[in-house]
């Protein structure tokens, strides 16, 4: 009865507080050696077969390739969507695939020319010689659509680029993958006007709570494979690097607050029903 | 005429596309000019709003009974607004790399030590100052506001009512914990892998409910295009006079 009656006393500010402990708490923690340890251990055990198969297709693509990125996110969902774009720029440039990086939203071709540089720079990659910058792409779905009759005239920023790996490069088709990071419906559009109708592989990864709406076209097979949220982001950073606990980056150490705040939603949702059945017992007996 | 003539006009574009899907030949050229005009229109709806968002704002500061808040939120819109299209404007948005010498402190021995480093970074005042400094933290602020109100709406929201709220709640708890290393290290110590139940929800029946979904939606969106493109549907068209 006190118990119920200090669970019934939990106000919006108490919930709110708890979420705050949480955030400052694991992010403190997130950078202690056990507990990369103990993330880095279930996280290896526990990769999601979307992630993989990504990894995979990626993988078997040959040096030389070219394929083009698409970071269409903006500042907010950039803890989820950088790690998927940084991994995604190692794995090629360890590859030596050539990589077009654009993006469909204003707010995100300065993050994506920005960590394309900054990656390059890590495995000496030139620019104009190893990736180019399309910068922001005005369109949407209908520069989606160009890109399948002419890639050039959609990105206008690389149509006089002289890029020698850009010389065969004419539509999306003559591209080994197109991989699109998005925090809107861009990986959508990608999928049923490139893969759809030009035949174009593509795979990408999104945030977390888009990722249930993409199921469908993985199983089809429109989509080959997906990077999901901050998880999705932490598979990545294995499967490409196989990091030691003290070598971890954001994606594997954020885990630890996310793993704080959803346990702390489950605590709630307990206590909610603990009060609510508790409520519907006593009502029933007075009645 | 002034109601005909965009209907004659939406359903010319839209027969032509629809033709260009199935016959590309026949109607590429024509389709490549609808789709730059789309761009063009589109780059001029931009401006119209920021025309828009302009106009609104000067009115709301300039209105005697507008409240002091208001207006000073309002003044820093507007003002926000024009010196990011100055600033955007003289120092573009393409990255400037150059070598600036760094002071970091070295946390990795016993003893913190002060270490000297020369990296290349971008130093675009535009890029630099307004986007990763001011923009970047206020709009990750925004959007990470959302953790708390989850967590007050899933507390007031996921409530055992009936067996379909049940339903819900066991499975949307338990995708809560699999995606999370914490569900396997709880769970792990009687064999319970929640991950995996995690992604058999999500794979399998997720999977199932979203294709029934997705497939309503894409007949309903058939059904308002050909409303469309016969002139039945006349939203898009505005109130008639």
């Amino acid at each position: 009865m006190i118990i119920i009656n200090l669970f019934k006393k939990i106000t919006r500010r108490t919930i709110f507080l708890l979420v705050a402990i949480c955030l400052v708490f694991g992010t403190i923690f997130s950078d202690v050696y056990w507990v990369k340890k103990i993330n880095l251990e279930i996280l290896k055990r526990t990769i999601t077969p979307a992630s993989k198969q990504a990894y995979d297709f990626i993988e078997s693509i040959p040096s030389g390739s070219v394929v083009l990125v698409s970071g269409d996110y903006g500042p907010s969902t950039r803890v989820e969507a950088d790690p998927i774009l940084e991994n995604f720029l190692k794995q090629c440039f360890r590859k030596d695939i050539k990589v077009i990086a654009i993006s469909l939203v204003p707010d995100g071709a300065q993050i994506v020319a920005n960590k394309t540089i900054q990656i390059a720079g890590m495995y000496n990659k030139v620019e104009n010689q190893d990736y180019v910058i399309g910068g922001y792409v005005i369109g949407g779905a209908v520069a989606i659509e160009k890109m399948g009759v002419d890639l050039k005239d959609a990105i206008p920023i690389i149509s006089n680029n002289n890029a020698p790996f850009l010389k065969d490069i004419k539509t999306a088709n003559d591209l080994s993958l197109v991989f699109c990071i998005a925090a809107g419906d861009s990986l959508v559009h990608y999928i049923r006007i490139l893969k759809s109708r030009y035949g174009v592989n593509v795979s990408g990864g999104c945030t977390a709570v888009m990722a249930a709406e993409m199921y469908p076209y993985i199983l089809s097979g429109q989509l080959i494979g997906l990077f999901g949220g901050l998880k999705g982001a932490a598979d990545y950073e294995i499967l490409e690097s196989n990091p030691e606990p003290d070598q971890v980056s954001e994606a594997v150490k954020y885990m630890l607050t996310q793993s704080l705040i959803h346990g702390l939603l489950i605590i709630f949702i307990i206590i909610a029903n603990i009060i609510y059945v508790y409520d519907r017992v006593i009502f029933k007996k007075r009645i | 005429m002034k109601r005909e003539l965009p209907l004659i006009i939406t359903a010319l574009t839209g027969i032509i596309i629809i033709i260009n899907y199935f016959l590309p030949e026949l109607t590429g050229k024509i389709t490549q000019i609808v789709r730059n005009w789309v761009i063009v229109i589109s780059s001029f709806a931009t401006i119209l709003g920021i025309l828009n968002l302009v106009i609104i704002s000067l009115r709301k500061t300039l209105e005697p009974i507008t409240h002091w808040d208001d207006r000073i939120a309002n003044i820093i819109l507007i003002a926000s607004l024009i010196l990011t299209i100055i600033i955007g404007m003289i120092y573009n948005v393409v990255p400037k790399k150059d070598y600036v010498f760094k002071v970091l402190l070295d946390n990795t021995g016993l003893i913190p030590l002060i270490t000297f480093q020369v990296a290349m970074v971008d130093t675009n005042i535009f890029n630099t100052v307004i986007f990763y400094s001011i923009y970047n933290p206020l709009s990750a602020a925004m959007f990470s506001l959302l953790a708390f109100f989850i967590a007050s709406a899933s507390y007031r929201a996921f409530r055992a009512r009936n067996l379909e709220a049940t339903l819900l709640l066991l499975a949307a708890s338990i995708v809560i914990l699999g995606r999370v290393p914490i569900g396997d290290y709880i769970f792990g110590f009687i064999g319970l892998k929640v991950s995996v139940i995690s992604e058999y929800i999500t794979a399998v029946i997720n999977a199932a409910a979203q294709r029934a979904i997705l497939i309503a939606v894409g007949i309903g969106t058939i059904i308002i295009s050909l409303k469309l493109l016969f002139g039945i549907e006349k939203a898009h068209l505005g109130k008639s006079e």
